[in-house]
């Protein structure tokens, strides 16, 4: 709770350091000030805290999601090298500021027990990413990315708020744990059957919040968003909103929505499949590795998702392992996309393709091991971290009684083998293809969080009870 | 306290009131206006140099920053509006809760002023640099 | 009377939005949401809620509608050859899948209010018209209550406003 108020005035001194017109000391003053929002979160642990009337409640759970979320900011952080030197068209005071903002939503999204909080909080995080996705004004893709965006995005939040307001209707509460009580009661009153108002507000709330995490058949405009914004807000994208997106809805329908389960376990059965099938499937036709980061990032909305549906005991440690082990992932993936799109950049423009890959292991050979533990680590090969994140997945889903979880399960190890296809690609491309790519001079900072980010992958491959006995 | 949908026909009347006297003017200055008709003066008269270029072209974005702005101010005003309304029912109960509120909304202004400044400083609202 | 007023309402809002879909020049449609806009609240002030109708004309009718003729104003089209006049004229594409998730909305909205049963539902609509001003409630709520949240919308408009900031302000290219 307290990080929120800290990140807030952290993102204003952080716009008002932007007048020093020193940009060295932009990126260093960010990453302490991430790190003290982090100290402050790890003051809540181990209390149950309900803060101003029930807005917030810090527990362990929020504490391990807001820890995700923050660690997942300072990597993007650390990697955003202060876009660039060039004064004239990149302003990283904004950037940094508009980033510390959307992890105040972010972590609101994750703490919030009043669906005002829940509301706030996202339109504060979707705000900060439309305009991070059009922060490169001279780019016509990155501005096309940021209106479709936003024209979408805030649809999709309409559509949430009138689910709200729907569920208001129904239980006339907005605190989640009223929202339960209202939901038992109207149940007792109508004799086991629920009102219309709670199906449809149900349903809505559910689209909302699952277009933020880009589940099929909401997932239309995930790849051309995530491709045309800058690489490095395409990586916050796709790990901290996408965390933020799956904890909200995992904490709405655990807690709020229990005892209707079939009321919202069966559609997203099929959301789940969808969003596996269509996401694995299209990921193969990419030749854009970027393009292809996205439509994994769909996959892994399905994967989390699937756990979520099961509502185990373990989902929460699940959920939150595998959040934690795709978001180093792929914010590795992404650090060395970076890198090497601009060194390969072709009159002046990055150049995002597999191509650009070749060879990258003759020259380069940090980025290449960090790529392809960060790629097994995606497809889920054993010895690295998203091995047992699937696993931990799978095995929710397996111990579900009901039979469908079996088809779902036949569902998710399938496109799984189909994952390993497309993420071998990149690491085919940077080992065995001919190819040439010049050393690439990295920065201290830039080697060190690829270094431990590769560690952390494969010691939660090796030692994965090192984190899951704390979640 | 309590109001009748009636007690928003102000609202209505100046709406209308403001329609009508564009109306009315316009009608007014056809009528009142002196009119003399005469073969010469009703003759088709051309002459001058062509006219270049376009009478609507686009304004500078800088108007649309100031029309953001006021929507964005517009919405804090919505904020303070039920405030308003019940701060002088707080000053009549207790000093301490009139402090509280005050400072709640000094916090809340305070955001976004400091927003505004930044705004300033940045040198976004100059004309002409 | 009330009855009446409240027909009156719905049909312009209707008719107006109805012209906001069809017609194809933007300015026609931007000045006939503002009477869209304008139904609405009148709408509201006769449900009895006098706080959102405030907000309506506040916000919508004096802020959002003068945003949407700005965006007019500032976007550059060479006027339209057929007649000379240089009309900002829109194009309607894909209005079958349009048609068909603005159907599918209305129908899932209509049938959640006609089967469901509000508790405090009134049995003759129009028949009690003095209504319990909420703007007073809404304040002490704000205040007290959900005082976090208005605090947080502070920092929701404040990176807003520097979002718009950033997005509208020059920088040479």
């Amino acid at each position: 709770m307290n990080a929120i108020i800290a990140l807030s005035l952290f993102g204003i001194s952080n716009l008002f350091l932007g007048f020093l017109n020193n940009r060295k000391i932009l990126l260093p003053a960010t990453l302490v000030f991430i790190l003290i929002a982090l100290g402050l979160n790890f003051a809540d642990w181990n209390h149950e805290y309900y803060w101003f009337n029930n807005m917030l409640k810090t527990n362990n759970l929020s504490v391990n999601f807001v820890t995700i979320i923050l660690l997942s900011t300072f990597l993007v952080v650390a990697i955003s090298r202060s876009f660039g030197d060039d004064d004239e068209h990149s302003h990283p005071a904004e950037y940094y500021a508009i980033l510390l903002f959307s992890a105040v939503g972010a972590i609101m999204m994750v703490t919030f027990e009043n669906l005002i909080m829940l509301f706030v909080g996202l339109e504060i995080l979707s705000v900060s990413m439309y305009v991070l996705t059009g922060s490169d004004k001279r780019s016509l893709r990155s501005n096309e990315a940021a209106l479709k965006y936003f024209l979408m995005g805030s649809f999709a939040t309409g559509i949430l708020l009138f689910g709200v307001a729907l569920v208001y209707g129904a239980t006339s509460s907005f605190d989640i744990h009223g929202i339960a009580q209202g939901v038992a009661k109207a149940k007792e009153q109508m004799g086991g059957a629920y009102g219309p108002l709670l199906y449809s507000g149900v349903i809505l709330i559910m689209v909302g919040l699952l277009f933020k995490i880009s589940a099929a058949p909401f997932h239309f405009w995930t790849p051309d968003v995530y491709d045309g914004a800058p690489s490095i807000f395409t990586a916050f994208m796709s790990t901290v909103v996408k965390t933020a997106g799956v904890a909200a809805t995992y904490r709405i329908l655990s807690i709020s929505f229990p005892s209707v389960y079939g009321l919202w376990g069966n559609p997203l059965v099929y959301i789940v499949c969808a969003t596996l099938i269509i996401g694995n499937i299209t990921a193969v036709y990419q030749q854009s590795f970027k393009r292809m980061l996205a439509y994994s990032s769909i996959s892994h909305a399905g994967y989390l998702l699937i756990t979520v549906l099961a509502k185990r005991p373990e989902t929460n440690s699940s959920l939150l392992f595998y959040s934690l082990a795709y978001a180093i992932a792929t914010i590795t993936a992404f650090a060395v996309l970076m890198v090497v799109s601009e060194a390969q950049a072709k009159n002046g423009k990055a150049d995002e393709s597999f191509e650009a890959l070749n060879g990258l292991a003759n020259n380069n050979p940090l980025l290449a091991f960090s790529l392809t533990i960060s790629m097994l680590s995606l497809a889920g090969i054993p010895l690295t971290a998203g091995f047992f994140g699937k696993f931990f997945v799978f095995s929710d889903a397996f111990s579900n009684p009901s039979s469908l979880f079996k088809w779902i399960l036949v569902i998710a190890i399938l496109m799984s083998t189909v994952g390993i296809y497309y993420y071998f690609k990149p690491i085919i491309a940077a080992y065995m293809k001919k190819g040439e790519v010049a050393k690439i001079e990295l920065s201290p900072l830039y080697k060190f969080i690829l270094i431990l980010t590769t560690t952390l992958t494969i010691l939660l491959g090796l030692a994965p009870d090192l984190v899951k006995n704390i979640f | 306290m309590n109001y009748q949908p009636s007690d928003f026909l102000p609202i209505l009347v100046q709406l209308v009131a403001a329609l009508a006297f564009i109306v009315a003017t316009m009608l007014a200055t056809h009528w009142l206006g002196p009119k003399r008709h005469s073969v010469l003066k009703d003759d088709a008269f051309e002459c001058g140099i062509e006219s270049v270029g376009d009478a609507r072209t686009p304004i500078s974005v800088k108007y649309f920053l100031v029309a953001i702005l006021f929507v964005l101010f517009d919405v804090e005003i919505i904020f303070m509006y039920p405030w308003a309304v019940n701060f002088m029912g707080w000053v009549k109960s207790t000093s301490d809760v009139a402090i509280t509120m005050f400072l709640e909304m000094l916090v809340f202004m305070g955001l976004l002023l400091l927003g505004f400044i930044y705004v300033i400083k940045k040198g976004v609202l100059t004309w002409e640099k | 009377m009330i009855p009446f007023v409240f027909i009156a309402f719905i049909v312009l809002t209707v008719i107006s939005a109805c012209v906001v879909l069809w017609s194809n020049n933007v300015l026609y449609a931007a000045f006939s949401l503002l009477l869209t806009f304008f139904g609405i609240a009148a709408l509201y002030v006769l449900v009895g809620a006098d706080f959102i109708a405030i907000t309506q004309l506040l916000v919508y009718v004096g802020g959002i509608l003068v945003l949407l003729l700005f965006g007019v104003m500032l976007t550059n089209q060479n006027g339209n050859k057929e007649n000379g006049k240089n009309d900002i004229i829109g194009t309607n594409t894909n209005r079958l899948i349009g048609f068909a998730v603005a159907f599918g909305l209305f129908a899932l909205l209509f049938f959640t209010f006609a089967k469901a049963n509000f508790v405090n539902i009134q049995s003759n609509l129009f028949e009690s018209i003095e209504t319990f001003s909420t703007t007073q409630n809404i304040g002490v709520l704000l205040m007290t209550d959900f005082v976090l949240p208005f605090e947080v919308s502070g920092v929701l408009l404040m990176a807003t406003l520097i979002g718009a900031a950033y997005l509208s302000s020059k920088t040479k290219v």
